[in-house]
């Protein structure tokens, strides 16, 4: 059976007025043929009407919403960008000084002594800037320096990257 | 306020009003994933994993997305993944259980559409699963021919085939289940939609 006479057919087809053997040949054809079989598909706007609807719709969990909302991470914003880096360099100058104490433990009274005025203006910060310019005037190379470098380098990265991936509000 | 409009405030950054969109279409998601996996448990997985991915591609795509539709697409690919990976892992009939899928409490009114569905329901849990699928994503989900047959990697003319067997089944279950014979099926055909 060709083509032409599936579209000749179809209708009869359809409304169950075709003879058992010429329904069989029809429905044969259909089923093997691409192009007709698209003349079938949308053939029955009942069925495609009561299907199209919303007859799958079922209750999840009463704590589903707020399960998907506490997965949901807050979209950073410009505030919290700067204190981000405000908060890790602040930590990380801790730490610096803490080990440049450890390391160099008589550096803090030369500068105390020296740089006393400095002290007096500030804390932590001035102290890791202070003992920045003392380590960075002994080295050439200052270890301390290129440590520091590197996680300010880190530090940026990762917050871009997390700017990126997150968005910015 | 409109799904369009809501996205766009959630673009920029208004957290909270991504949880009226979750509540809006929490259970057309889930029932599709439902449907789909006949596990409640995966389903609900499944529907968390494609609120949270949908929102993720709001806050990085300018361009409007259209909601509903959208996050029907990421459902459904979300299950043939979990599917594939059943299937691979010979899982399937473990997971092929009767679900129980709630029905509506709607006024009198509407109780005849509602009814409708729920034997449409029922009919559906009757197919083999390899028509229901196709079924199910095609018209919950709203997936095209081509994207089921890219999710199944199995050829268009196998996916229509699959279609047209498949509603023709699920015609012949929901008259019987109806509790017509061939004649009332034409009464079927004149009374629904």
């Amino acid at each position: 059976m060709k083509c032409e006479d599936i579209k000749r057919q179809l209708d009869d087809y359809l409304n169950g007025a075709l003879a058992t053997p010429n329904a069989m040949l029809v429905e044969h054809h259909l089923e093997n043929c691409l192009s007709c079989m698209d003349l079938l598909l949308p053939s029955d706007p009942e069925l495609e009407s009561l299907l199209a609807a919303d007859w799958y719709a079922a209750d999840p969990s009463p704590d589903f919403a707020s399960k998907v909302m506490s997965k949901l991470k807050p979209r950073l914003s410009w505030q919290r960008v700067f204190f981000l880096v405000v908060g890790w360099s602040g930590y990380m100058a801790v730490w610096m000084t803490v080990a440049l104490y450890w390391l160099f433990p008589g550096l803090f009274s030369t500068i105390f002594t020296r740089f006393g005025w400095v002290l007096r203006l500030g804390r932590a910060g001035y102290v890791t800037i202070s003992t920045l310019v003392q380590t960075a005037s002994r080295f050439s190379l200052s270890t301390a320096g290129v440590v520091i470098l590197f996680a300010f380098t880190a530090l940026i990265f990762l917050t871009i990257n997390k700017i990126e991936k997150e968005g910015l509000a | 306020m409109q799904d369009q409009e809501l996205v766009a405030l959630c673009r920029q950054g208004d957290v909270e009003k991504y949880a009226l969109l979750v509540e809006r279409y929490q259970r057309l998601v889930f029932g599709l994933a439902l449907h789909l996996l006949r596990s409640k448990e995966e389903a609900e997985d499944v529907a968390q994993e494609a609120f949270l991915r949908v929102y993720k591609q709001i806050s990085k795509q300018q361009d409007d997305l259209d909601f509903l539709p959208y996050i029907k697409r990421v459902t459904s690919n979300l299950c043939m993944d979990r599917l594939r990976r059943r299937r691979t892992e010979n899982k399937y009939l473990e997971h092929n259980q009767e679900i129980e899928v709630p029905d509506y409490h709607t006024p009198e009114q509407e109780a005849v559409k509602h009814a409708e569905r729920a034997t449409l329901r029922q009919a559906l849990q009757e197919l083999p699963e390899m028509y229901r699928e196709v079924l199910v994503m095609h018209y919950a989900g709203g997936m095209t021919y081509e994207k089921i047959a890219a999710a199944l990697h199995q050829p268009m003319s196998i996916v229509k085939n699959r279609i047209y067997r498949g509603k023709k089944l699920l015609k012949d279950i929901y008259v019987k289940m109806e509790g017509g014979g061939p004649d009332e099926m034409r009464g079927y055909q004149t009374s629904v939609g």
